[in-house]
């Protein structure tokens, strides 16, 4: 027995833990019939990777390669190579992941698992739009192979399925040709909301990469940055740096203070940049945090929450402002605040979350009931909008609100592996 | 002498071979013989080398590892057609220490497939490496080995026999191009170490698998991985008997 936790990092709970070496071995473990739910790197933020006192099966060691058409750009892979190791290979030979999130240490399973979206996601959808085969390892001893044309009912209920119709043991992906690693980037300061989603929509067709940092205390008016980029072809020496957070304070190193000073600091440091094109190597632009090992013990032994929703287009201004408005009154938030919008990609799976809309990413220290609190008051704004909360970050959705804003609910259910439960699962399905 | 390069892994679906032999991989163009129990675990590993260095040959062998006549003839037949630059010799089994005190079969087999068997391999290795230029030759032996403990001394004393032969073997080889190094690694996820509750943290197969390749590179005798471990084995193997015998490790 061995303690797991997730980024959140709110609690470390004891798992039984079995490593997934290979197919055989994987296909022999899930027939056990022990309830079981694959854990990949831990990256989600609440309790999708979760089975307290049951068992988590690690896939880090389903790391291998088992195809790779360099002509069509079609790879396939074990589901436990990480999307950073994909990325660190592909781009030498003119390839790359056509959507990659905030961070790369996501494993191929959990990215697709969790349909993954990144700054692209209004030119490139999510990242199942570019899975062309699935194979699932099932409790019964079945491995299923599906794809949009072969089981097609379990290639949607498997992308973003949260891990609960069986094992994924390997998936081929369409991947994306590019010149090279480097990224044409703007960052522009936006003063209200009516300016972000003005350069959001005028940013849609000429730029594949658009998100924007908010300032979560700026009362009144939402200011912030909005950054955007491109690829381009250029070549050009780059050298990684990459520092470790070296221990866990005993408090939250974000809180009122710290973020009172960081913020307005952050703005005018990134506003300098303004009217600027600057040169980036992707992983500085569409992960810059992966340059901070383990940032998540900046928030303390309680770790954090992330609240992310996505706001239909109707009244998307209001609604944002409303929770805006919450988060700011509520003096609590950080600086990790991000605001994008999404457009002409349709879910891809049965829970997917992506869908046309606007989404907020905020990550809260845990302060208890207070953030418990808030977290409740988020919810209601976002469920009477007809917006959803995404599971890859959730730990406090109740089952109603997940009910309800998840219409391909009770479709999905009948792809569940009845031997795969997590403690999502059980919190939101009942087991 | 042939020109083409060979590089040869025994126990070759070992989680830290498999480690190893990526990384090399994608070091040069040589040949890679894969040899394991069962050839149908190979099929995956050998896709992944042949994605991740798309210029190397890829070659799989099934044997069984106690079959000496057969197992002469194929690394015969591989001296003869390439030079063998690099060896890994991985294979062994974790057996249940309170079954072998009980299963004599069972005890004798494990003292063969972790202690004997990996020995005749390298005297077989040697003899067609001996004089090949900065060849390296490496056997996976383990921290167990430095002190038999009462949790796993079947294991550890293969895992010794292995310790005292590569010492004489280097002895012998002093004046030898070739390099000859024992590999200890502390407990390392893999399938062996699957369901093992002991409280120790696993090392990952993918760092161990640096710490052997630069170790060899370096033309380390004695390479512990994870590195700590060298300072644990010092004072397990050191520490006076009466203080050894109270522990419960």
């Amino acid at each position: 027995m061995n303690k797991l936790s997730s980024w959140g990092n709110t609690s470390k709970s004891t798992h039984e833990i079995h490593n997934l070496f290979d197919k055989e071995s994987s296909k022999k473990l899930i027939a056990r019939n022990m309830n079981g739910i694959v854990y990949g790197m831990g990256r989600s933020y609440g309790d999708v990777c979760l089975n307290p006192g049951g068992i988590a099966w690690k896939n880090s060691s389903l790391d291998k390669l088992l195809s790779l058409d360099e002509k069509l750009g079609i790879l396939e892979c074990e589901s436990g190579v990480t999307l950073k190791f994909l990325q660190e290979f592909l781009i030498p030979k003119g390839w790359m992941l056509p959507v990659s999130p905030g961070t790369q240490y996501v494993s191929v399973g959990g990215a697709v698992a969790n349909d993954i979206h990144g700054k692209n996601h209004h030119q490139s959808g999510s990242f199942g739009t570019h899975v062309l085969e699935i194979t699932l390892l099932r409790s019964s001893g079945e491995s299923i192979i599906c794809s949009q044309n072969t089981n097609k009912d379990w290639f949607e209920a498997t992308i973003g399925g949260i891990g609960l119709t069986g094992i994924i043991y390997s998936c081929k992906i369409q991947l994306r040709k590019i010149h090279g690693p480097w990224l044409e980037t703007e960052s522009i300061p936006f003063h209200n909301l009516e300016g972000f989603f003005e350069l959001s929509d005028s940013s849609e067709t000429n730029w594949e990469y658009t998100a924007a940092w908010i300032d979560c205390m700026s009362k009144g008016d939402t200011r912030g940055i909005f950054e955007r980029g491109r690829h381009i072809s250029i070549s050009k020496e780059f050298k990684k740096k990459v520092i470790k957070f070296p221990f866990t304070p005993p408090f939250s190193l974000v809180n009122k203070l710290s973020l009172r000073l960081f913020n307005p600091l952050y703005f005018f440091y990134k506003k300098t940049f303004s009217g600027k094109k600057r040169i980036q190597h992707y992983t500085k632009f569409l992960h810059p945090l992966d340059n901070i090992l383990h940032w998540n013990k900046m928030y303390g032994p309680r770790g954090f929450y992330q609240f992310q929703c996505v706001i239909p287009l109707d009244n998307r201004k209001e609604i944002i402002t409303k929770i805006l408005r919450l988060i700011s009154e509520s003096q609590s938030g950080s600086f990790l605040a991000v605001l994008k919008t999404f457009s002409n990609f349709e879910p891809e799976g049965l829970l997917s979350f992506a869908e046309p809309g606007v989404t907020l990413a905020l990550d809260f220290p845990n302060q208890g009931k207070k953030t418990k609190k808030l977290f409740h008051d988020l919810e209601a704004i976002v469920k009477s909008s007809k917006g959803k909360i995404y599971l890859a970050k959730d730990l406090l959705m109740t089952r109603e609100t997940f009910e309800s804003s998840y219409p391909g609910l009770n479709t999905f259910k009948k792809f569940r592996d009845i031997n795969l439960s997590s403690q999502m699962s059980k919190r939101l399905m009942g087991f | 002498m042939n020109s083409q390069e060979a590089i040869v892994i025994v126990g070759a679906t070992s989680h830290i071979a498999q480690h190893v032999t990526s990384i090399w991989a994608q070091e040069s163009n040589a040949a890679i013989f894969l040899i394991a129990r069962d050839i149908s675990k190979l099929h995956p590993i050998s896709s992944n080398l042949q994605i991740l260095n798309p210029n190397s040959q890829i070659i799989c062998k099934q044997l069984l590892f106690s079959d000496i006549k057969t197992a002469n003839d194929l690394i015969t037949q591989i001296a003869d057609s390439h030079t063998i630059s690099k060896v890994l010799i991985a294979f062994g089994t974790l057996p249940d220490q309170s079954i072998c005190q009980k299963d004599f079969e069972l005890a004798q087999n494990s003292l063969i497939i972790n202690g004997v068997l990996p020995i005749i391999f390298c005297e077989i290795f040697i003899s067609k490496m001996k004089d090949v230029k900065s060849a390296s030759l490496s056997i996976i032996g383990s921290v167990a080995g430095d002190r038999g403990r009462k949790s796993n001394y079947f294991y550890g004393a293969a895992k010794g026999m292995i310790d005292t032969y590569v010492q004489g073997a280097r002895h012998r080889l002093s004046k030898s191009a070739l390099h000859l190094c024992i590999i200890k690694p502390g407990p390392t996820e893999s399938p062996m170490t699957e369901g093992m509750d002991n409280g120790l943290q696993l090392a990952k197969p993918a760092s161990v698998a640096m710490d052997i390749v630069k170790g060899i590179k370096d033309r380390k005798a004695i390479i512990y991985t994870p590195t700590k471990w060298k300072l644990i084995m010092m004072i397990i193997r050191n520490l006076p008997e009466f203080i050894f015998k109270k522990l419960n490790i």
